[in-house]
């Protein structure tokens, strides 16, 4: 198993090289120029101080050097400086990220707490009261923009009930500006503020969680061996949860591995619908401000992601299903 | 031969079609139509019949894996049609089944050591640690399968050693009675003759009694003491095995045992083919439900349908010209 993880670990080491490639020549095709990008607004400059810059920004290498030298750096752990923060990249993303987790996560954990038991009800009672009206609220879930639900909420719930539930960001303005009576008081002025956006993230992934419980454990309810379970004459319960959704896991895992990067790609819209501090608002206003050195490490930062993503799906496959063999 | 083990009395299993808009039911399939038979201690009953008979839902319902829809099912003169799921818990140890794809029936994340003992442990029959582990052993040897084989799971095992642990397990709960709903119509050939002479070797060493499931007519032959045959969920005949084989009384039974090749190219066999499809069982035809293929239907055969009646001692057919229509073989 070990070696396993390790071969597919340097697998990964050449896809991640190919796309930092694409992605890095993406940004060198976007429209607009670095220079401008690099001072902002306050763009009235000589020809000889636009000339000091581009050097000094290594803009009069080959394309292909520029690269190189952007590798170079970050493999050392030096992913260059934000333009608009004029701060390293690194700590500009470190602050942020686990604003981002911090949001995905529960709104992960939510989802699936919510979604398998949830599923395994609607397939054990098929086409019953209970499986037709989740499946409404699925095709709904399914069906509706993540953002339009966002405003939504925004509309209808954070207008009226303003008082106790924020509109958007992550803290309130007045708090953070005269400091926190002590810690709790400021986890539950960040738990007001999480409300909606998890909300809307954990109903947005909700419905396809219930939707694959549903299908994975009607596929495996028809099956013969749960029959045979059935015959051994054990309890309904142990027959449903030992013997079906322990199967029905395993596409599921899978599922997983896929889920998690979707919810981060997913997040960079509703961080910037609610003005949520993480990497994806800020992935976000790095390519309208053209600041590449943040748009390229948040972007690496999301394919390493999936591609992590990916195994740890394949792992967790190996894992609960003995079928599968790692060599 | 000695005691009833199991009676079934005008046994009925129909499923509802769903479908429609508004998802109400557009009838019902007749499985299983008004069945009677009983099965005496030791003793082998085969029911034979085509595809979608209602063969294996016969014996499900008999066992109460189904719900039946009408009927009785007696076990040792006790009814046992409507119990509850204790009750039926305390028989799922006296009746167990077999089925037909051991590829299929055997849960992919279990190893066979798992498999066998769960049903033990949850009936209580042997405690946890060296006495499950010794009967586990006992079993696997008993279906002729190595002892050190029982932390694989079923994926590394063939077809034949697959069915032998589907075996072991039905017999991991002591069972009077085993239902073998088509037990080796998945393997081949030459494992299907082992798997056979394991189950009657099982039945003599303990006294078990089977109600056989299959469509081949020669493995029935081989093993039943009685047997049944099947038209679109209802017993046509029913009859002591050499008495079937040599004397059928029904026009059907006649087809069925017409049709059986015989191994052997110098013999020149005229089949007595059977015309038509075999009629859906959603709307069954009127009287006969045979009177649609039959080469013999009279007028009375599309209007009265006939009773399973004992035509000769122990040779019961539902027929009206039973004993008029001869057959030669």
């Amino acid at each position: 198993m070990f070696r396993y993880i390790v071969k597919r670990l340097l697998h990964l080491i050449p896809v991640l090289l190919v796309i930092t490639i694409v992605l890095f020549a993406l940004l060198k095709l976007m429209p607009g120029d670095e220079v401008s990008a690099y001072l902002g607004t306050n763009s009235n400059i000589t020809q000889e101080q636009r000339e000091n810059i581009e050097e000094k920004l290594g803009l009069n290498d080959n394309i292909v050097v520029q690269y190189a030298k952007w590798l170079g750096r970050t493999l050392t752990g030096d992913f260059g400086m934000s333009f608009k923060f004029r701060q390293p990249v690194t700590e500009v993303i470190g602050s942020y990220i686990w604003n981002t987790f911090l949001i995905n996560i529960i709104a992960l954990v939510l989802a699936l707490l919510i979604a398998i038991p949830v599923g395994i009800r609607s397939a054990v009672k098929k086409y019953g009261a209970f499986d037709n009206a989740w499946t409404v609220f699925s095709l709904i879930g399914f069906s509706m923009p993540s953002f339009f639900f966002a405003l939504c909420l925004i509309f209808f719930v954070a207008v009226p009930f303003s008082s106790f539930i924020p509109l958007n960001g992550m803290h309130d303005a007045i708090k953070l500006a005269i400091g926190y009576d002590s810690i709790w008081d400021e986890i539950g002025d960040v738990a007001r503020h999480l409300i909606l956006p998890v909300t809307v993230m954990t109903v947005i992934s909700l419905a396809g969680f219930i939707k694959y419980v549903r299908n994975s454990m009607l596929d495996v309810i028809r099956q013969d061996y749960i029959r045979t379970a059935r015959a051994k004459g054990l309890k309904e319960k142990v027959v449903i949860y030992r013997h079906a959704f322990r199967n029905a896991l395993i596409p599921l895992v899978t599922l997983l591995g896929f889920q998690i990067p979707a919810l981060f790609m997913g997040a960079i819209i509703l961080e910037t619908v609610f003005l949520w501090p993480g990497i994806g608002n800020i992935l976000y206003t790095s390519v309208m401000d053209r600041d590449i050195w943040v748009v390229m490490a948040a972007n690496t930062f999301y394919a390493a992601l999936a591609l992590l993503g990916n195994l740890l799906a394949d792992v967790c496959y190996a894992l609960v299903d003995p079928r599968v063999k790692t060599s | 031969m000695n005691e009833t083990l199991l009676e079934v009395r005008e046994l009925c299993k129909y499923f509802p079609i769903r479908g429609g808009f508004w998802g109400k039911g557009k009838g019902e399939v007749k499985a299983v139509d008004g069945v009677s038979f009983s099965i005496r201690q030791g003793e082998t009953l085969s029911l034979v019949g085509e595809s979608g008979c209602g063969k294996s839902t016969l014996g499900r319902t008999a066992i109460r894996l189904y719900e039946p829809t009408s009927g009785q099912i007696f076990y040792r003169g006790e009814e046992i049609t409507h119990l509850s799921s204790r009750g039926s818990k305390k028989l799922r140890s006296k009746m167990q089944i077999i089925f037909q794809d051991p590829y299929s029936s055997l849960n992919p994340r279990m190893n066979v050591f798992a498999a066998i003992s769960e049903a033990m442990i949850e009936h209580g029959i042997t405690q946890k640690g060296a006495e499950t582990n010794e009967r586990v052993d006992e079993l696997l040897t008993l279906c002729g399968l190595a002892p050190e084989h029982k932390y694989r799971y079923p994926h590394q095992f063939s077809g034949g050693q697959r069915q032998r642990i589907g075996i072991a397990r039905a017999l991991a709960l002591n069972p009077e009675f085993i239902v073998c709903d088509e037990p080796v119509s998945a393997l081949d050939v030459s494992i299907q003759s082992q798997i056979i002479n394991l189950m009657m070797e099982l039945q003599e060493k303990m006294g078990l009694s089977y109600l056989f499931i299959s469509h081949d007519l020669g493995v029935v032959r081989h093993l039943s003491t009685r047997v049944g045959v099947m038209y679109l969920g209802s017993i046509v005949e029913l009859a002591p095995r050499s008495e079937l084989y040599e004397n059928p009384l029904h026009p059907y039974t006649q087809a069925l045992l017409s049709a059986v090749p015989v191994p052997d190219p110098s013999v020149k066999k005229e089949p007595k083919l059977l015309r038509g499809e075999i009629p859906g069982n959603v709307n069954l035809p009127s009287g006969c439900k045979f009177h649609t293929r039959c080469p013999y239907a009279q007028k009375i055969c599309e209007q009265e349908v006939p009773p399973l009646r004992e035509v000769k001692p122990q040779h019961c057919a539902a027929c009206h010209f039973a004993g008029e229509i001869t057959y030669d073989s």
